[in-house]
């Protein structure tokens, strides 16, 4: 069954999750911006705050993290996650990744988005229809 | 692997639907909350701050189960 996201206000495309890792311990929601310019699946500061993820214990990634406007960040990395994503009749679909990245600082103004990264997307077949981005594998 | 439970199944299916809903009615809560952090919980707003930290603040737990989001003050493009 293939995977659904949503388009807001014309512009990118969301697909809602559910994420789980050895920090988290729990599926806990996160909402990612899909992301095809994103090497790593990567979680927002916000997000992981707001989901008591204690990422402060784990060391910041020696190489720093190119951001699309020119920038760079730093990252931290969740090892053996898993992302359970919607499918069009309410079923879900797991996946797993070794590696997540996490934004190591408070983003000021307009906060970032997690990114769904092509360590995930490229498991899959991408389209789209109108409002809505569709996932095969 | 961790289990994925009924109850996580609900929750996703939940999650998805607030999230459809949410884009859906952008433009309406884009005109009322722009510039701040809401907290939308069966397609309601039901707290919202331009500061994130005071609203998961008064959020406290609850934070985890709602839609938080930023309605940005301009409208953004993405390059």
């Amino acid at each position: 069954l293939p995977i659904i996201g949503t388009r807001c206000e014309g512009e990118v495309f969301y697909i809602a999750t559910l994420f789980w890792s050895q920090f988290t311990n729990e599926w806990i929601r996160i909402r990612f911006l899909v992301d095809t310019g994103s090497t790593f699946t990567t979680l927002s500061n916000f997000d992981a705050r707001k989901n008591n993820i204690n990422y402060k214990a784990l060391e910041s990634d020696k190489v720093l993290a190119e951001m699309g406007d020119g920038s760079e960040a730093s990252t931290r990395t969740l090892d053996n996650c898993v992302i359970a994503l919607p499918t069009e009749e309410d079923v879900h679909l797991i996946e797993q990744l070794d590696k997540v990245k996490v934004f190591d600082k408070i983003e000021k103004g307009r906060p970032q988005s997690s990114f769904l990264g092509i360590d995930i997307l490229t498991r899959f077949r991408i389209s789209f229809e109108g409002d809505l981005i569709i996932l095969e594998k | 692997m961790p289990k994925f439970t009924e109850a996580d199944s609900d929750n996703l299916r939940k999650f998805k639907k607030e999230s459809e809903l949410f884009h859906i009615n952008y433009t309406r809560l884009k005109s009322k909350y722009k510039g701040q952090f809401v907290a939308i919980k069966h397609n309601k707003v039901i707290d919202h701050d331009k500061d994130l930290d005071s609203l998961t603040k008064r959020l406290g737990k609850l934070v985890t189960s709602l839609l938080v989001e930023y309605i940005p003050e301009k409208k953004a493009i993405y390059i």
